[in-house]
């Protein structure tokens, strides 16, 4: 079974980038590459071959939407699992962002404590549906 | 002897006070003369070949000729004039020679102008069998004065008696249609002043009273605003205009007139091409007619709008950095057996608040989802039993701080209910937590949950003060705890209305027992899933 390793983190508030790359890095054991806005996050990732992005919705400039329209357009992340991270947890809101095509959306605030482990179950269920509906 | 002379006097102060209270209600305190009264003195006059003929009213303190013929139309002092004694008698006074009768030869209109000789005057009588005054016939000769003549002259002053009734009676009508018409002005003024769109149908819905507002509010064509327009067309011009969605004109016409015509009242919003946004209220009235009234909402709704951006927008700002708090708070938790006691108490008392906060900021959104209807439910089957466990464990901590204790009285058996497990436990918690919060330290919060029927029934009993009477009403309503300091007790005053919300959107409903000094019962129902409110599920 494949593994989450490599995840791409664009948030713009560096605490939270901070918080999460403890919980992600220090806890979850995860390699993290953050990015601090969408246009720094579309220059960098073609270098890259993340297992997940995870996407903050609400950034300056561009907002975490367009950064997902961006990545689903360039082949290299068209089919890259993408998680919503915001602070908005109205469901209206929520179901626009899974319709848009993200495997899950998580809550802020969120506990750097179990970040890792919510992360790695959403992604390993979204995997495993994957795997399921190429069979 | 004395004493008949008093009573006499005031039998005629009596009369004297009716007289003239009936001339006062038959209008006829005017001193000047009214054509259809000198009219009728003309006609005396010359029926009864006399140069002077006079209908005169006894005023308290003159007579007034209402109308004259061959004599100036000014009236006399009351003193000088014969019919005070013609008022007296119910026949018809005739004095032949007045400079012959020691009751008048003395009178200045017999020794002066205009010289009376001859008098024949019949009282007039009105209302309650009044004599008001009299119709006379004057000569400056002396006359005699036949039984016939007598007959003729009492005949026709009832006639001047009869033209005084029917005046009354149209003097009332006049009044009437007066008071009216300054009734409709008002309505009209009144209407045509509001800010608010009127309209009128009558019971076949059609237009009978409008004004300008109705029209401009609604954006309606100013040609259909004849008295008379259908109710039809008004809606067939809205209803081709799109204001009531897309879908066949026709058909949705006659939908909205069926609706028009088997509903008394309703209430309904459009929005109109403008942008403007109108609220539209339509009333049957007791004889058949409706009123429809139009209300400029626009402002309203675009501050309603506003209001709940910016509480979702100031949320959102609250959220991030509580982010990062209560996320470095809980890394510095997993160390924190490197702290000494007072260092954990404090971080202890910084994670609690931050939880606090959190917790107000999830109650503010959630009351702007309660306003905007964006409350939605993942509905699961749950046992009540666990959701019970949960509550009373995530309250527990709370309830601790207060020396609260939480006593759970588990069901004897499995209960199911249908719902949302995360706001059915946010309900829940909400109650334990103000059943602790109203505690007195030592005391005991009871959580129980009953089957009654097809029903579960929740409970969260406390013994605390109770709920005073002034507050009960405003229990359930949004910021209730902030309306009124006298609970004085920290809170947002979201948490009942939430929950209400909550249980109500589950089918159930949610009610409270209340008594002064002996505590408080919160208790809400659910409705089980078939099994269990039966046998019980295994």
């Amino acid at each position: 079974m494949k593994e989450l390793h490599d995840i791409v983190l664009v948030e713009d508030d560096p605490d939270i980038a901070l918080l999460a790359e403890i919980a992600l890095v220090e806890i979850g054991g995860f390699h993290l590459t953050h990015f601090a806005s969408g246009p720094e996050a579309l220059a960098g990732i073609d270098r890259l071959f993340p297992d997940l992005i995870i996407l903050d919705y609400r950034m300056p400039g561009m907002n975490g939407d367009d950064v997902f329209r961006e990545l689903r357009l360039r082949e290299k992340t068209a089919d890259t699992p993408i998680m919503f991270m915001t602070a908005s947890v109205m469901p209206r809101h929520v179901g626009k962002l899974k319709e848009l095509g993200a495997i899950d959306v998580l809550a802020k605030p969120f506990d750097p404590l179990t970040l890792s482990a919510v992360v790695r179950s959403k992604w390993q269920t979204w995997v495993s549906a994957q795997a399921a509906s190429e069979i | 002897m004395l004493l008949k002379r008093i009573m006499a006097s005031e039998h005629l102060i009596a009369i004297e006070a009716k007289r003239q209270k009936t001339i006062v209600d038959y209008e006829l305190t005017s001193p000047f003369i009214e054509e259809s009264f000198y009219n009728l003195t003309q006609l005396a006059a010359s029926i009864f070949a006399v140069p002077m003929a006079l209908i005169s009213i006894l005023s308290s303190d003159r007579q007034l000729f209402r109308g004259s013929c061959g004599l100036s139309p000014f009236g006399t002092d009351r003193e000088s004039a014969f019919c005070n004694h013609t008022v007296e008698q119910r026949e018809v006074m005739v004095v032949e020679d007045a400079s012959e009768d020691p009751r008048f030869r003395d009178n200045r209109l017999v020794t002066g102008q205009p010289f009376i000789r001859f008098y024949a005057g019949a009282p007039i009588r009105v209302g309650d069998d009044v004599a008001i005054g009299s119709l006379c016939l004057l000569d400056t000769q002396p006359q005699s004065f036949s039984e016939n003549e007598r007959q003729l002259l009492h005949r026709l002053a009832r006639t001047v008696a009869d033209v005084m009734e029917m005046r009354v009676g149209s003097l009332a009508v006049e009044k009437t249609n007066l008071a009216m018409r300054r009734q409709t002005d008002l309505f009209r003024a009144t209407i045509d002043n509001v800010d608010h769109g009127i309209a009128v149908f009558d019971d076949e819905l059609r237009l009978e009273l409008w004004n300008a507002a109705f029209l401009d509010l609604l954006e309606l064509d100013p040609n259909l605003a004849r008295e008379g327009t259908s109710a039809v067309e008004f809606l067939a011009y809205s209803v081709a205009r799109g204001d009531f969605g897309k879908g066949n004109p026709a058909e949705l016409t006659s939908e909205l007139l069926a609706s028009v015509r088997t509903t008394p009242q309703r209430r309904l919003e459009l929005d109109l091409p403008s942008g403007r946004i109108v609220s539209v209220r339509r009333a049957a009235m007791d004889d058949g007619r409706s009123i429809m009234t139009v209300e400029d909402v626009t402002e309203n709704r675009r501050v309603v709008r506003l209001k709940n951006e910016f509480i979702s927008t100031v949320s959102h700002e609250l959220r991030t950095p509580l982010t990062s708090i209560s996320g470095s708070l809980a890394l510095l938790g997993r160390g924190a057996d490197r702290f000494d006691a007072r260092d954990r108490q404090m971080l202890a008392m910084a994670i609690k608040n931050t939880d606090r906060l959190c917790s107000l900021v999830d109650d503010i959104l959630d009351i702007e989802k309660l306003g905007t209807g964006g409350f939605e439910f993942v509905m699961d089957e749950i046992d009540l039993s666990d959701l019970l466990d949960q509550a009373v464990e995530q309250d527990r901590p709370y309830a601790d701080t207060l020396g609260v204790t939480i006593e759970l009285k588990r069901p004897d058996r499995p209960m199911c209910v249908s719902g949302d497990a995360g706001r059915l436990r946010q309900a829940l918690t909400n109650l334990i937590s103000n059943a602790a919060k109203f505690s007195r330290a030592g005391q005991i919060v009871t959580v129980s949950a009953e089957v009654e029927g097809p029903m579960a029934i929740v409970s969260v009993r406390d013994r605390g003060e109770g709920i005073s009477i002034d507050f009960r009403p405003h229990l359930f309503r949004r910021f209730a705890q902030a309306a009124t300091s006298q609970r004085g007790k920290p809170g947002t005053g979201l948490g009942l209305a939430i929950t209400k919300a909550i249980v109500e959107a589950h089918d159930g409903t949610i009610d409270y027992e209340t008594s002064i000094n002996h505590g408080s019962c919160f208790f809400f129902t659910l409705p089980l899933v078939k099994e269990s409110a039966h046998e019980g599920t295994a």
